[in-house]
């Protein structure tokens, strides 16, 4: 009797390594509560999206994740970009994908989108973003601050990731994209400059003991 | 760092214009400053990607690397898998592991280490406070 082994990614490095432990975002649940809300995307996804970007990667879970549920359901992704302000997360991510022996992603150590040029080059964009309102003194750094601080209404990195986005997403694009109650993100998803661009839709809501997770969808308006 | 993401990549610098495309300098000191490494020939993806690139750039970071790519093409090499291979050769299967890409206009320098293109440029914000 044979079984078929479904594919599973080897997440060990991102619990085992000191600088990761030390240095990266850990998986939480908000991580937990956007592949959720992915995982009923995932039949949504056409089955051969080319270019996919994740802003704000980190230790690379949320992305291998998604590469894991296409791969169950036999969808498959050319080419996969990883951006990170902290140089430790473009690390961890490095090396979890050789541990995995995936080689179709582009690592890039970055701030957002910061004078990459703008060539509607991709299919699906998602971003698990800081979201933590701070003081501006915890803004502007690159380590795993970085991976919360969001001063303003923990908004700032978020509104300056939407007011960039459009033309990095092609025609039929979609951008996947983590808000938290805290962002106000009805004030955000009805204002004028998103409306006027973007189609939105709440995929889930998920309330836990400190925060309230908002995973949102947008798809250009098209004429 | 592939050279797909080399046609994608601008000066990061705030007062600099002009800044594209950044040159490759190889890092000749590393054993193995360039890979080449197989990727899934995928015939539509590299059609639409064509359509995103900058084709001259391409083309003359191509020949860089010693791939003599068409200097132009037509809606008919398009259906050309010979064309369209020597394309996916150019932009997916080179990567430039040790090197720096290097503004032609300001000259700042950004290195690649490992494959990762670290592209981050601090800058440095003096606040002034002033308190009512």
């Amino acid at each position: 009797m044979t079984f078929s082994s479904v594919f599973k990614i080897n997440f060990d490095f991102i619990y085992n390594d000191e600088e990761v432990k030390k240095n990266v975002y850990l998986p939480s649940s908000d991580t937990f509560t956007f592949i959720d809300a992915l995982e009923n995307e995932v039949d949504n996804i056409p089955s051969d999206v080319n270019m996919v970007l994740e802003m704000g990667t980190g230790s690379g879970y949320l992305t291998l994740s998604l590469y894991e549920l296409l791969k169950r359901k036999n969808k498959n992704v050319d080419i996969f970009y990883c951006v990170d302000i902290n140089k430790s997360a473009c690390n961890c991510v490095k090396n979890v994908l050789r541990k995995n022996n995936i080689l179709n992603v582009e690592i890039i150590n970055n701030d957002l989108f910061n004078n990459i040029r703008k060539c509607e080059q991709f299919d699906l964009i998602m971003f698990n973003p800081p979201y933590v309102p701070t003081e501006q003194d915890e803004m502007d750094t690159t380590n795993i601050v970085a991976s919360y601080a969001g001063g303003k209404y923990g908004r700032e990195i978020i509104l300056n990731f939407l007011l960039n986005v459009y033309g990095y997403l092609n025609k039929y694009g979609v951008i996947y994209i983590l808000l938290e109650k805290n962002n106000k993100p009805h004030e955000i998803m009805n204002h004028t400059h998103i409306t006027e661009k973007f189609l939105c839709l709440l995929l889930k809501k998920k309330k836990t003991l400190n925060e309230t997770i908002f995973i949102y969808k947008l798809k250009k308006k098209v004429s | 760092m592939r050279l797909l993401t080399h046609n994608f990549l601008k000066c990061n610098e705030e007062n600099c214009t002009g800044g594209y495309p950044l040159q490759i300098k190889l890092d000749d000191t590393s054993s193995e400053n360039v890979k080449i490494l197989e990727q899934d020939f995928n015939k539509e993806f590299v059609k639409n990607v064509l359509s995103k690139v900058d084709y001259d750039v391409l083309y003359n970071t191509a020949k860089q690397f010693g791939i003599s790519l068409l200097f132009s093409y037509t809606s008919q090499h398009l259906e050309d898998e010979g064309f369209l291979n020597s394309i996916h050769h150019a932009l997916f299967k080179i990567h430039i592991m040790e090197g720096s890409l290097i503004c032609p206009q300001c000259h700042v320098s950004f290195p690649i280490k490992d494959g990762t293109l670290i592209y981050i440029y601090i800058y440095i914000y003096i606040y002034i406070y002033i308190y009512f």
